[in-house]
């Protein structure tokens, strides 16, 4: 069968503007950062007036001045909420995250009200380990997997606040951050038939493990190859500071937002503790309607304007340094219910920004006895990606257009689980593919067109070549879980 | 220097006096304006000198966060007798910067 892909224009654009009624243009910078602001200092001052309020002098002198709403410190989510679009657009931030918040709790999905803990519970020393933050759970069916790194763990022991987990003054921390693992259990082997899958953490649960070493990261931001890439935002930054100044002059002689400020803070010493959230966000929401003088209206639209130019420089800047290249070495071991044990290595290395090009080395072997008839290296695969995206980011979204090979050579036939071969499946099977990644405006949901070219699949050996077309459809989690930490 | 009301954000200094503005830590690109200007690096402190007039004088210190969460900065003003005003920048998820002013009021 030959691929038909004349259609897929066509497809595409019926997709795009297949936008559901109602949806939204993307939220932009400055907003979305007015709501994180908003929301951060309303839980900030929740938290200190809860201290406050048991003990009046238990505060640092670090914290006074974040326990009140204040000038000196609020003074640029005062600002920015003056300009009534921008506050508008938070609104509508701070209206998703709480409703994307409660989807994420009813969901039972969140570390601690799972599932797994009703089914016999996580067992301590790993329940401890995650509420700690040492390491993260994930659960995708009966398989529980935990990721950590060894710096994270020794760092939680150590009772660090997390904002401190990435200190790297120590050269050894520096070189122990590059390291990650993964360990996952089946929570349904090692039972009785019919039991219910309870975890247990033993050998016989042991499915799968993995240790990552990051070689080369200059994609992370906070990489000391990208210093002097931060350099370039000292201009946007000066000019901002000054305007910044100008507005936070200002507001100490406008009566209106002085008595906002006094208004506020009332508010807030009215409030029971369960409430002072809520009224935070409910003050900086009256903000716009607020009567400001004609002096600091200028300042005001002044700074807000630098904020904007500031946070553009410093998106160009992400940019730049997610062009950055990476290399990554995985180190894997498959412990499948049925079938030889395996382990594999492999190398992954990425680099551009308008372009991605990702390629990839890996080896399979089998671990302790090979199956009869069968070298102990099950396979080698190399593979090479591109990517190419195009299209509007404020508007639809990007599309992505992927071109993908990929060659993976078995020297013996492929082994079952129950370790029998499958004869004929040894040799190489070489693929190619061509997809088109759609987004729907709006949306995380992404809908992916592919074309696929091999010389054989792996079972199909008799078909010289094989071609097969695919519609998909994928929904972005993390474009919701980065609204929690984006 | 001194701390009015416990408050590290609320400072009192002599005319002249010579204070230090440092980063303790973090892994924010951290900058100032208004009594002095610049940007500061880890063991790069600023030094500047109280003007001889004026009241509630503004030292605006801004921390420009690096990634999308998990960023922070330890900036303190201190004085030669060991007097020490800290502020600590903690990122909320979803924000780009923060900025607070340090006033300093003139004995």
């Amino acid at each position: 069968m030959k691929p038909s892909i004349r259609a897929l224009p066509t497809l595409a654009a019926l997709l795009s503007v297949a936008v559901p009624a109602g949806a939204q243009a993307p939220i932009p910078d400055p907003a979305r950062h007015l709501a994180g602001q908003i929301a951060g200092r309303a839980g900030e001052i929740s938290r200190l007036q809860a201290q406050v309020r048991k003990s009046p002098s238990s505060l640092a002198p670090g914290e006074v001045g974040r326990a009140t709403v204040n000038l000196s410190v609020d003074f640029e989510p005062i600002y920015l909420s003056l300009i009534d679009g921008i506050s508008k657009q938070a609104m509508r931030a701070l209206e998703e995250r709480r409703v994307d918040k409660q989807i994420g709790d009813g969901s039972g999905s969140t570390a601690g009200s799972t599932s797994l803990v009703s089914k016999g519970g996580t067992p301590a020393v790993l329940a401890v380990a995650v509420e700690n933050g040492a390491l993260t759970q994930d659960i995708s069916g009966t398989t529980v997997t935990f990721r950590g790194s060894p710096v994270s763990i020794v760092k939680a022991i150590q009772e660090t606040p997390y904002f401190q987990m990435l200190q790297t003054d120590d050269p050894a921390i520096e070189v122990l951050q590059k390291f990650s693992f993964s360990v996952s259990f089946d929570t349904a082997r090692g039972l009785t038939e019919g039991a219910e899958p309870t975890f247990t953490a033993t050998r016989q649960q042991l499915s799968a493990a993995t240790l990552r070493f990051s070689a080369v990261d200059h994609k992370d931001p906070r990489a000391a190859a990208n210093d002097t890439r931060w350099n370039a935002l000292s201009p946007a930054t000066d000019v901002l500071n000054r305007a910044a100044l100008e507005a936070f002059a200002s507001f100490q002689a406008d009566r209106a937002i002085v008595a906002w400020v006094d208004g506020t803070n009332e508010a807030i010493r009215a409030a029971a503790l369960d409430e002072i959230e809520d009224v935070v966000v409910a003050r900086f929401q009256l903000l716009p309607t607020v009567e400001i003088g004609p002096a600091t209206r200028v300042a005001v639209n002044g700074a807000a304007e630098q904020f904007s130019r500031m946070v553009s420089r410093r998106a160009e800047i992400l940019r730049e340094i997610a062009a950055g290249g990476q290399v990554v070495f995985d180190f894997g071991y498959q412990k499948p219910a049925t079938g030889p044990t395996s382990a594999n290595v492999k190398m992954v290395g990425s680099v551009g920004r308008s372009f991605l090009l990702t390629g990839n080395v890996a080896a399979t072997f089998y671990v302790g006895d090979a199956p009869a008839g069968a070298d102990s290296l099950r396979d080698v695969q190399g593979s090479v990606q591109l990517d190419i995206p195009f299209g509007d980011p404020e508007g639809i979204g990007r599309y992505v257009f992927t071109l993908a090979t990929k060659i993976q050579h078995m020297p013996d036939d492929l082994v079952a689980g129950e370790g029998t071969l499958f004869p004929g499946t040894k040799g190489t099977i070489a693929l190619g593919q061509a997809k088109l990644t759609i987004p729907v405006r709006g949306s995380p949901a992404k809908i992916p067109l592919s074309v696929t070219l091999a010389n054989r699949t792996e079972l199909i050996p008799e078909k010289k070549v094989f071609a097969r077309a695919q519609v998909g459809f994928s929904y972005d989690l993390d474009a919701v879980l980065s609204r929690f930490r984006p | 220097m001194r701390i009015n009301n416990n408050n590290s954000l609320d400072l009192a200094a002599k005319k002249g006096e010579s204070l230090t503005l440092s980063l303790q830590d973090g892994d924010a690109v951290v900058s100032f304006s208004g009594l002095a200007n610049g940007s500061l690096t880890k063991g790069t402190p600023h030094q500047f000198t109280v003007p001889t007039t004026g009241t509630d004088l503004p030292l605006l210190v801004r921390a420009t966060f690096k990634a999308a969460s998990g960023g922070f900065a330890a900036v303190r003003v201190s004085d030669n007798n060991g007097t020490v005003a800290p502020f600590t920048f903690t990122q909320f998820p979803g924000t780009v910067t923060n900025a607070v002013v340090f006033l300093i009021d003139i004995e």
